[in-house]
């Protein structure tokens, strides 16, 4: 199972969202944000070299690297961003399925080839939105995307939400939704670069990426 | 029969061929005809790109066109060598339906998402020059 993990708009916790996902179904987390990674890095070859041929997909996996979650960080230099060919990223994701079986992809904000080339090899994807105007517009021109494209909306992920108008979202972006409401544990567990369930497994937005999980198996 | 007319130039040291395909012919029946050609420069054939990413009827030297009955069709190319005469000349025409389209066609490709999309690469100019020992140019156009 390849799942992206899009939006459209940056800075609405797709990142939060890839990783906690990945963490759930035992899967790879793939940082496909090739000019704005931000997933846990290290040491060792990134995406950056994968998609430039100077490394193999599977070699640059780190089992266990964030927080107890296998990630396949991307690099931090635009020259490497330059040097990637973005069209590797499709065999590169279907390296990783066939090795690891689950790969979460944390897409970029935006629409283009970065976002749609996840999207492509895809089975399926997240929406990812907070509830305000300017991000749900957004997650709606990516849905039209991923419809292009051939990845089924499994469900939209709301995050930061207080009271956010649920159904008013699942007709607009005509899928169920998942409410993710603002946490401390949330923000704590990504400085930390874990998965929130690693830090407090009996909090609100915990549970609700167990719901969203189990609901994807 | 599809009518081959072209004309070349060379600008400032590269050729550049513009291919008309004329099927405003009598077919009855038929819809369009796929029309494939190849270039007979001696040298390297440069086909247009929209985002880095080559046209889609160009596969190396070879070009597959499908032309409606009863229209014009164009193709055009680039080369560093100098022009022959013709640059090109029509290998097979061949009955096709009008929306094969032009090119591979089928499932889009990763490519055609990369050239719909747009290239997400940072400009060259973003990039800090390499230096030092081992440093590479960047290659490509």
């Amino acid at each position: 199972m390849i799942l992206a993990v899009v939006g459209g708009k940056g800075g609405v916790g797709k990142s939060t969202v890839a990783l906690n996902v990945a963490a759930g179904v035992g899967g790879v987390v793939v940082d496909a944000d090739l000019g704005m990674a931000d997933l846990p890095h290290g040491p060792g070859p990134d995406l950056h070299d994968v998609l430039a041929g100077r490394a193999d997909a599977i070699e640059a996996v780190r089992e266990r690297g964030a927080g107890g979650v296998d990630v396949l960080p991307c690099g931090r230099t635009l020259a490497g961003a330059r040097a990637a060919d973005a069209t590797e990223l499709v065999e590169a994701l279907r390296r990783v399925e066939a090795h690891y079986g689950a790969v979460v992809v944390d897409c970029p904000a935006g629409m283009a080839a970065d976002a749609g080339l996840p999207l492509y090899a895809a089975d399926s994807c997240l929406l990812v939105s907070t509830p305000d105007g300017v991000a749900v517009p957004d997650a709606l021109r990516t849905k039209a995307l991923a419809r292009v494209l051939d990845a089924g909306v499994e469900r939209v992920v709301l995050n930061r939400a207080h009271d956010p108008p649920v159904e008013r979202v699942e007709r607009t972006l005509g899928a169920p939704v998942t409410v993710v409401p603002e946490h401390e544990a949330v923000d704590r567990a990504r400085n930390d670069g874990r998965a929130v369930a690693a830090v407090a497994p009996e909090c609100v937005p915990a549970e609700r990426f167990r719901d969203l999980v189990s609901g994807l198996q | 029969m599809v009518e081959l007319e072209w004309s070349a130039a060379r600008p400032g040291g590269v050729t550049l061929v513009a291919v008309r395909l004329d099927n405003r012919v009598e077919a009855p029946g038929v819809d369009a005809h796929r029309v494939r050609l190849e270039s007979r420069i001696d040298g390297p054939t440069w086909p247009p790109r929209v985002e880095g990413v080559p046209a889609t009827p160009w596969d190396g030297d070879v070009a597959e066109v499908v032309v409606p009955t009863g229209q014009v069709g164009s193709v055009g190319f680039a080369s560093p060598a100098p022009p022959a005469e013709p640059p090109v000349e029509i290998t097979s025409v061949e009955p096709a339906d009008s929306d094969d389209g032009t090119g591979p066609g089928g499932d889009p490709t990763a490519e055609d998402v990369l050239r719909v999309l747009g290239d997400p690469s940072p400009p060259r100019d973003a990039v800090q020059p390499a230096t030092g020992p081992g440093a590479e140019p960047e290659a490509g156009p």
